[in-house]
């Protein structure tokens, strides 16, 4: 009992020392819960299928990165704790001086421990679970869907979560302080604390030389990274990873005695008010913990990398998806084969789907159709570029007979141009609902069209995949025809082909292959077609989505005059895809609420099949703008919560090891302080110290860690097409709230800790009257 | 001379009604401009209180400490900071340097807070250095000097401000006997020199020895004074010792 009594009060005693130190505990405890009780949100949202699904996918992420948050954690409070236990060394010493024994000591270690946690955890807890309330009203938001109602959100298995894993760390730390005390000879824990610091500051020319070399080493490091080389591979990896921990590491350890030689060189400067002193207290402070400093700077450039990024990323996911979704839904006629795309005669869609019994002009109010052509050509990206290639048929295996020696077209010898131009009016076409009167005209027209395609062989042109080297760029032709329609339909400008010209189109292009696209158009690349060369230009590159679906690939489609889609004989090629894009319109006599209409479409073509010309049955895929949405929004949500997790758990424990190397060291600061009272300083001057003093503190990492973070995300957006419309502007403001509001927070909690422990003095001293 | 130092019925009580230690009971004494004055006195006599008084660091229950011919116990917190730094220096048992700083910087920051211009700060810290002479160990940090160098660097950073009145608290508490010596002297020169006053309490009756005046203290009250006048160092020594056998005899405590 009395040594309850006496690990409690020492509680209370250092209550200073652990102030930071318990909040850390309870915002780890805090935010692991919230995190970890996201799942049990939906409770209180009206959820469809697919939110809970992702709802789902991001409890099993944050499954994941609990466990890595927690190691980080674990590391802090075991670092933290290991602070605070050598700063007490000499009150061990004298309760071992006093004839207690070790195991007694370790019994009081335990039972403060255990208090801590105990109350953190608790404290953190309560603190969770009226958090994770407001965090609801922000699920919502993100994933697009209201409040069905209030409900108290409770996690019992959250709760069991977070427990198991900081009773784990507790039980850990408990281990080592009950090391730490056993391993400790009386002699240095009574001398420890008034060890000798030596403050020796390297040679103005070393610390220049060293600050010299940190500078080339980041710059080094920055420009392989601007440059793209970061995922080269593995040894460039290795190399710039290395480069900035070296740099940074270097970085603050020249820094202290670069600073001061600064600082002292303005003679007047620093021999004025109690600059000397400042300058000297942070650069010895840098001296001794340019170790640790270093690591918070790293886990800053981190925690705002992964805040900026995180948030940009979600934000340019839900506006990406939306570009993804230009039509209310898109019918696909598609067959697959081993997952590979299986090419078939290309059809009239509107009769097929007549003859199924469904009539598009119920359905949508617009409508557009676009066929992808196998081409005769593909593209491969290789190291130098990209270059095209005449597809060998023949190479790969597939349905098609002797017929398939006729071939698309002939890449060296373009024949019999003028024959097929009579034929461009019977090409399928579709009817825009405009044109009704002339629908029926249209389907006849296309019905020949069809009846065409269907003399031309079909062969097992394989869906363009990533072989070992060079890259094959899915490629596939479409009619200009057919893609003006689809321009028109989502109301882009048309595109406009000069004669002999071919354009290429691309769907959401990441940089580096809208640039070795553009190259390969500057180089007026020429295709021999059967009914003629094609040449190109750079501004011949679309990139509008021409359907609305949820993943993209590397499809870069060669969009040609209607005429050059057809073989030496004048047939269609068999077509890979065929697009049916829909709008839907309030005169359509399907109900008119998109999403009824949604799950109209999905009812009416799961399980249709319809038979083309050839032989080849092919089914319906349909995706739907409001799918796409709710999936973008749900990506947004799993992206910026994991990116704010980790980035808020890296801020926390950063802010945290400065606030308590900081604040431990006060103890030491209060004899330094007295003395300058003593000296006449005034508390203003005294309060201005210790503000500026602590402020550079916190500076320094973080100024560091701005750059480091600036260059990351630059070279994100750089690689990533994703990121590649990322608005820095607000992503960077949501991360520089969080960063101000956590790491501020610690920054003001440090120095109004600071602050009472001298103010305590004086009021100590007054209250003596 | 004029009186730079004028103690009027000073009294200091510690603790609540029920419970009052009387640190102070009533001391009355003045000191001139160019004195050297040594305070001596048994531990728990008042001594340490005194001086925490006249140095402002402590309040006193009531009574009056006038410094040039100002009462210090009327101002307020921060004239009296003001006060401090203009009118006090500090030589501290345990040196009390900063240990962040040079041995220069210690010096100059007493200057620093005075706001005075640097490049005076520099002649005048080099001056006071070459006095004292530790003008070799300006570069060096505390942790690299010997006992007695930091203790006349502290002195430097008390003399440097020009102050009314030096506030010495055992200043050879901590230096062995030659370091000790040569600290005394130090001081006897600056008080000659320079017509510092300075005020040290002390335990030590060789210590005392070197100043012109003593006062003993006991039980918060003056208990006697022992003027040097023209005596030598050994002379006075011996009267010095013989009041504190005196003491000792009344008292149980040994000094």
């Amino acid at each position: 009992m009395k040594i309850s009594k006496l690990a409690l009060g020492n509680v209370r005693k250092s209550l200073r020392d652990y102030t930071v130190y318990f909040l850390t505990i309870a915002f780890g405890v805090c935010i692991f819960y919230v995190f970890n009780s996201i799942e049990s949100q939906q409770v209180m949202m009206d959820v469809t299928p697919s939110q809970q699904v992702a709802l789902r996918l991001l409890g099993s992420f944050m499954d994941v990165f609990s466990i890595l948050i927690s190691v980080v954690l674990c590391l802090l409070i075991i670092y933290a704790n290991g602070f605070l236990i050598r700063r007490r060394k000499k009150e061990f010493g004298v309760y071992l001086l006093l004839g207690m024994e070790k195991g007694l000591i370790s019994r009081i270690l335990v039972l403060e421990t255990v208090l801590v946690g105990l109350v953190g955890l608790v404290a953190g807890l309560i603190l969770g679970v009226g958090m994770s309330q407001i965090m609801t009203i922000v699920t919502a938001q993100l994933l697009n869907s209201a409040i069905s109602g209030y409900q108290f959100i409770f996690s019992a298995s959250a709760v069991l979560k977070t427990a198991l894993y900081f009773g784990l760390s507790f039980v850990l730390i408990l281990i080592f302080n009950v090391i730490t005390i056993n391993r400790q000879r009386l002699i240095n824990l009574l001398t420890d604390a008034r060890k000798n610091e030596r403050f020796k500051v390297l040679k103005p020319g070393r610390s220049l030389f060293l600050f010299g070399l940190a500078t080339v080493a980041l710059i080094c490091a920055y420009i392989l990274m601007l440059q793209g080389h970061l995922f080269n591979n593995h040894l460039v990896f290795a190399v710039i990873v290395a480069l900035v921990v070296v740099g940074t590491f270097l970085f603050f350890f020249a820094l202290a005695g670069l600073f001061l030689r600064l600082f002292q060189q303005r003679r007047a400067f620093y021999l004025r008010n109690l600059n000397s002193f400042v300058a000297r207290q942070l650069s010895s402070k840098l001296n001794t913990t340019y170790v640790s400093m270093s690591f918070v700077c790293l886990m800053l450039a981190l925690a705002i990398a992964t805040l900026a990024s995180g948030v940009g990323v979600a934000a340019v996911l839900s506006e990406e998806q939306q570009r993804n979704a230009p039509y209310d839904a898109t019918i696909s006629i598609e067959r697959h084969e081993d997952d590979e795309l299986v090419p078939y005669a290309a059809l009239d869609v509107l009769q097929s789907l007549h003859f199924a019994g469904i009539d598009l002009e119920s359905l949508a109010a617009n409508w557009s159709v676009v066929p992808v052509f196998q081409s005769p050509f593909i593209l491969l990206a290789t190291g130098e570029g990209i270059r095209e290639e005449a597809e060998d048929f023949e190479k790969t295996t597939g349905l098609g007979d002797a017929t398939n020696t006729t071939g698309l077209g002939d890449a060296t010898a373009p024949a019999g141009t003028d024959s097929q131009t009579a034929n461009t009016s019977a090409v399928a076409d579709h009817a825009p609902a405009a044109d009704t009167s002339a629908d029926t005209d249209h389907s006849s027209v296309a019905a020949s069209a069809a009846d065409d395609a269907d003399t031309s062989a079909v062969d097992d042109a394989d869906d363009p995949e990533l072989l070992v080297e060079p890259q094959r760029l899915a490629s596939g032709l479409i009619r200009i025809s057919d893609f003006n329609q689809a321009m028109a339909q989502q109301g882009q400008k048309p595109l406009e082909l000069g004669s002999g010209q071919f354009a290429l189109h691309v769907d959401l292009p990441d940089r580096a292959l809208e640039q070795n696209l553009l190259d390969y158009l500057r180089g007026t690349p020429s295709l021999s077609f059967a009914a003629g060369i094609l040449r190109s230009e750079p501004a011949l590159l679309r990139t509008e989505p021409i359907a609305t679906i949820a993943t993209r690939g590397t499809q870069v489609d060669i969009i040609v005059p209607d005429v050059y889609v057809r073989k030496a004989d004048g047939s269609l090629p068999p077509v890979l895809k065929t697009l049916v894009n829909l709008t839907y319109g309030s005169q359509t006599v399907a109900p008119t609420k998109a999403s009824n209409t949604d799950a109209l479409l999905q009812d009416l073509f799961a399980s249709l099949t319809v038979t083309s010309e050839d032989g080849t049955v092919v089914g319906f895929a349909v995706e739907t703008k409001s799918d796409i949405v709710q999936v973008a929004y749900s990506a947004a949500m799993i992206v910026s919560y994991i990116a704010l997790y980790l980035g808020m758990v890296f801020l926390i424990t950063s802010a945290a090891l400065l606030a308590i190397t900081q604040l431990s060291e006060t103890s030491d600061n209060i004899s330094r302080y007295r003395l300058l009272r003593k000296l006449g300083v005034e508390a203003r001057m005294l309060r201005g110290a210790l503000f500026s003093q602590i402020a550079l503190y916190f500076l320094a990492p973080l100024l560091l860690a701005l750059a480091h973070a600036t260059v990351g995300i630059m070279m994100l957006s750089q690689l990533t097409s994703s990121l590649k419309n990322i608005d820095i502007f607000s992503s960077s403001t949501v991360a520089a709230v969080v960063i101000i509001v956590l790491y501020g927070g610690y920054f003001l909690a440090t120095y109004g800790g600071s602050r009472s422990i001298l103010n305590r003095e004086a009021i100590n001293r007054r209250a003596l009257n | 001379m004029s009186a730079i130092l004028e103690i009027v019925n000073l009294v200091k009580y510690y603790g609540t009604k029920s419970n009052i230690t009387k640190a102070l009971d009533g001391i009355s004494f003045s000191v001139q401009q160019g004195e050297y004055i040594g305070v001596m006195g048994a531990s728990g006599s008042g001594k340490t209180t005194l001086l925490n008084c006249i140095s402002t660091i402590d309040m006193a229950s009531s009574g009056q400490i006038v410094i040039n011919g100002r009462d210090i116990t009327a101002a307020d917190r921060r004239s009296l900071a003001r006060f401090r730094r203009e009118s006090l220096g500090f030589v501290f048992q345990d040196f009390n340097l900063l240990d962040t700083l040079t041995s220069y910087e210690n010096i100059a920051l007493a200057l620093s807070i005075l706001k005075v211009p640097a490049p005076e700060i520099d002649v005048r810290v080099r001056e006071i250095a070459h006095t004292l002479g530790i003008s070799d160990v300006l570069e060096k940090y505390p942790y690299q000097m010997s006992g007695g160098q930091e203790q006349r660097v502290a002195c430097a950073r008390a003399l440097v401000t020009k102050p009314s009145l030096v506030l010495a608290d055992e200043p050879t508490g901590a230096l062995d006997s030659r370091s000790a010596t040569a600290l005394l002297e130090s001081f006897s020169q600056l008080v000659h020199q320079r017509q510092a006053t300075i005020l040290m309490v002390t335990h030590d009756a060789f210590a005392a020895s070197h100043c012109d005046r003593i006062l003993v203290i006991r039980d918060g009250r003056l208990f006697y004074q022992i003027v040097r006048g023209i005596d030598s160092r050994k002379q006075f020594f011996d009267r010095i010792i013989e009041v504190i056998t005196r003491l000792g005899g009344d008292d149980e405590e040994v000094i």
